[in-house]
């Protein structure tokens, strides 16, 4: 059963939400307070981690920032709904996904699968090779990528990202074909959350020796890796 | 440049144009009337004289008439002792006292001269023209009459440009300021209130320069007000989605255990219960906010208001082991809305009763002072405020370090709304023992000493 970290500081809610993801299949531990929610989200006890951005005392961008210092646990945001600017906040400091409150505790479930099922994924998906284009190279099985022989950390919605860009090196993808398969979910109306995580991981990439980057826009499209 | 700008430019203009020209005109009148009055000097003169003189002396009057008729020369005057003219033309007085002066002061000068006429009378013979030295004399000048008097072309072209740099330095000191101004309230038109117009302006001190500044305070405190409202929306906003979420949740799990009906129904009234709650917060806030004192003002007796605020909550204060007990001093009316200053003691008394636990509550009341005031303290033993939080208690929707219970953050907001709607203040201080002291001094109408028992 996967183990879940609940970071929100409305008990009523968390207990709601607790009873409901049990029931779901889910083990979930809750803590209120972000410092203590950092301390638990580095414990490396839990396959991910649901965040509010409003917390007391300290923010819940702050806590997404203390934890993506130090891990690449798949991290979750709960936004207001209506707030894009948290949201887009949010997808730039690493977040997974992120979901507007208030939700259907159904939607949250099926967020929170979307992103395991991406982080675990079943033995025999796709070939199971290391993967390579230039300087970049990747283990899908094991989740890990190296760049320029360093081993470059990614978030796990990052790697599905660029995971595919990768097996589809030389030709473009589009942002609805990222969507589905980084985020689990189609392409939504005014959604910039492929757009952000491709930012992150153009920043992590680096550019070419032409100062372009190695991740192009497609106009109208969506993106494609440059094959050096 | 605007069209302000360039009126206000032509209108000096033209206004300086229109003195030039008058003044010009002035001294050109002056100098015609001094021509045509004065004794004429200069070699021109001299020859007119002397030729006259001839003529007067041996062609006698005769002759001198028909020589001045002859050619439309100076006017050359023979005066007789007494001043008459031998032809008998005007002789200006004016010329007349100056020949006379000259005649002692120059006795001699060629200009004048003395003639006996055939018959032997005595003439002094002159001529009527322009100063000495001046272009040449009356006659055949180089510039035609109605230029002399107006300065020559270099100088008048300094003039023309002196006066088109002074009428557009004019109109840019009115209307750059107007202009700033103009692109302020644009702004502020179109949503942008972060302009000023005050570094524009500068150190200058005069009507437009108070219109500037009156801008600048006055966008500014829309700008704190919108952005308090604001915040206000972005919090009641997250206020209201928090019930939400967990009647959502609540829906979800009950979908998933239908056998738990009771339990979540509950829940889902609480909640319910828990937003119209608020709603009825934030509309008494916001009535506040917009200054309901439109409402009729009453006299309020204080005492009668604080007990029965304190008989109001007293009965939740035993219910949870607290006691609150009231020390009254002088005692006061106050004109304001009784329901605002109802809910203000009451938010403070309740604000305190969630803190203070099993602890007592302390009322202190006083009145006195001149113009008179009622002061109104609460004191509870609860563990008090961070300093840093003293003076955001009263923001809405703040919680503090060590919030407990279910209240919306907005009790304290509202009393402090209500009390400053009655031109009071509210002060929140940490007590020397522990606990948090809530002030509130307001503006009485009459205080009198507390008599006898009460």
């Amino acid at each position: 059963m996967p183990n879940i970290l609940l970071i929100d500081d409305d008990r009523d809610l968390v207990a709601l939400l607790r009873d409901y993801l049990s029931r779901d299949g889910f083990t979930v531990t809750a803590v209120g307070d972000g410092a203590e929610g950092v301390a638990e989200a580095l414990s490396g006890r839990y396959a991910m981690a649901v965040l509010d951005v409003m917390l007391p005392h300290m923010n819940g961008l702050e806590v997404l920032r203390r934890i993506r210092h130090e891990s690449t646990l798949p991290v979750l945001m709960l936004t207001a709904r209506g707030d894009d600017a948290d949201c887009v906040a949010g997808l730039e400091l690493g977040a997974d996904d992120y979901v507007a409150k208030p939700c259907t505790p159904r939607t949250l479930a099926a967020r929170l699968r979307a992103v395991l099922r991406r982080t675990t994924p079943a033995a025999g998906e796709r070939g199971g090779g290391p993967l390579s284009c230039g300087a970049l190279r990747m283990w899908p099985q094991e989740r890990r990528a190296q760049f320029e022989g360093r081993p470059l950390s990614l978030t796990s919605t990052e790697f599905s990202l660029l995971e595919l860009l990768l097996r589809e090196a030389g030709r473009p993808v589009t942002k609805g074909e990222l969507s589905e398969h980084a985020l689990g979910r189609p392409l939504g109306k005014h959604d910039r959350s492929v757009d952000v995580h491709v930012s992150n991981v153009r920043r992590k990439l680096g550019t070419l020796a032409d100062g372009r980057s190695r991740v192009q826009t497609v106009n109208r499209v969506g993106y494609q890796l440059i094959r050096e | 440049m605007g069209r302000l700008f360039w009126k206000f430019f032509i209108l000096v203009w033209l206004a300086q144009l229109a003195v030039m020209c008058a003044l010009g005109a002035l001294f050109w009148l002056a100098r015609e009337r001094q021509d045509a009055s004065a004794v004429a000097a200069g070699p021109m003169a001299t020859s007119e004289v002397r030729t006259a003189a001839l003529l007067l002396e041996y062609g006698g009057t005769e002759g001198f008439a028909r020589w001045g008729r002859g050619f439309p020369g100076p006017l050359v005057l023979a005066v007789d002792a007494a001043g008459r003219d031998v032809l008998g033309r005007p002789v200006p007085p004016e010329a007349l006292a100056q020949l006379r002066e000259l005649e002692i002061r120059y006795p001699g000068a060629p200009e004048i001269r003395k003639v006996a006429a055939l018959d032997g009378a005595h003439y002094t013979l002159f001529s009527l023209g322009g100063e000495p030295g001046r272009g040449g004399g009356p006659r055949g000048g180089p510039s035609p009459g109605w230029m002399r008097g107006l300065p020559p072309p270099p100088e008048l072209a300094a003039t023309l440009a002196g006066s088109v740099l002074t009428a557009l330095l004019l109109a840019l000191y009115v209307a750059k300021p107007i202009r700033s101004l103009r692109h302020a309230f644009a702004a502020a038109a179109e949503g942008d209130l972060e302009r000023r117009v005050g570094p524009e302006i500068g150190a200058r001190r005069d009507e437009l320069a108070a219109l500037g500044r009156d801008f600048d305070r006055m966008a500014e405190r829309l700008q704190a007000s919108m952005t308090a409202q604001r915040r206000l929306l972005h919090d009641v906003s997250h206020e209201l989605r928090s019930p939400l979420a967990r009647v959502q949740a609540a829906v979800g799990l009950l979908r998933q255990e239908p056998e738990r009906l009771a339990a979540m129904t509950e829940r889902i009234e609480g909640e319910v219960a828990r937003i119209d709650e608020l709603v009825g917060e934030l509309l008494t806030l916001s009535r506040l906010e917009v200054g309901e004192l439109g409402a009729p003002r009453e006299e309020i007796d204080m005492h009668e208001l604080v007990a029965q605020v304190i008989e109001d909550v007293r009965f939740e204060a035993e219910a949870q082991g607290s006691e609150i007990l009231w020390q009254e001093g002088a005692r006061a009316v106050i004109p304001g809305v009784p329901r605002l200053l109802h809910s203000a003691i009451e938010n403070i008394l309740r604000n305190a009763l969630k803190h203070a636990g099993s602890g007592s509550i302390d009322v202190e009341s006083d009145a006195g002072g001149s113009p008179p005031q009622y002061t109104l303290r609460v004191l509870d033993e609860g563990p008090g405020l961070d300093p840093a939080e003293l003076e955001q208690v009263f923001t809405p929707f703040f919680r503090g370090q060590g919030a407990v219970g279910s209240g919306h953050g907005l009790g304290l907001a509202i009393a402090r709304r209500s009390v400053e709607a009655h031109g009071g203040t509210i002060r929140a201080s940490n007590r020397a023992g522990g606990g948090l002291s809530v002030e509130i001094v307001l503006p009485a109408r009459s205080a009198q000493p507390r008599g006898g028992g009460g």
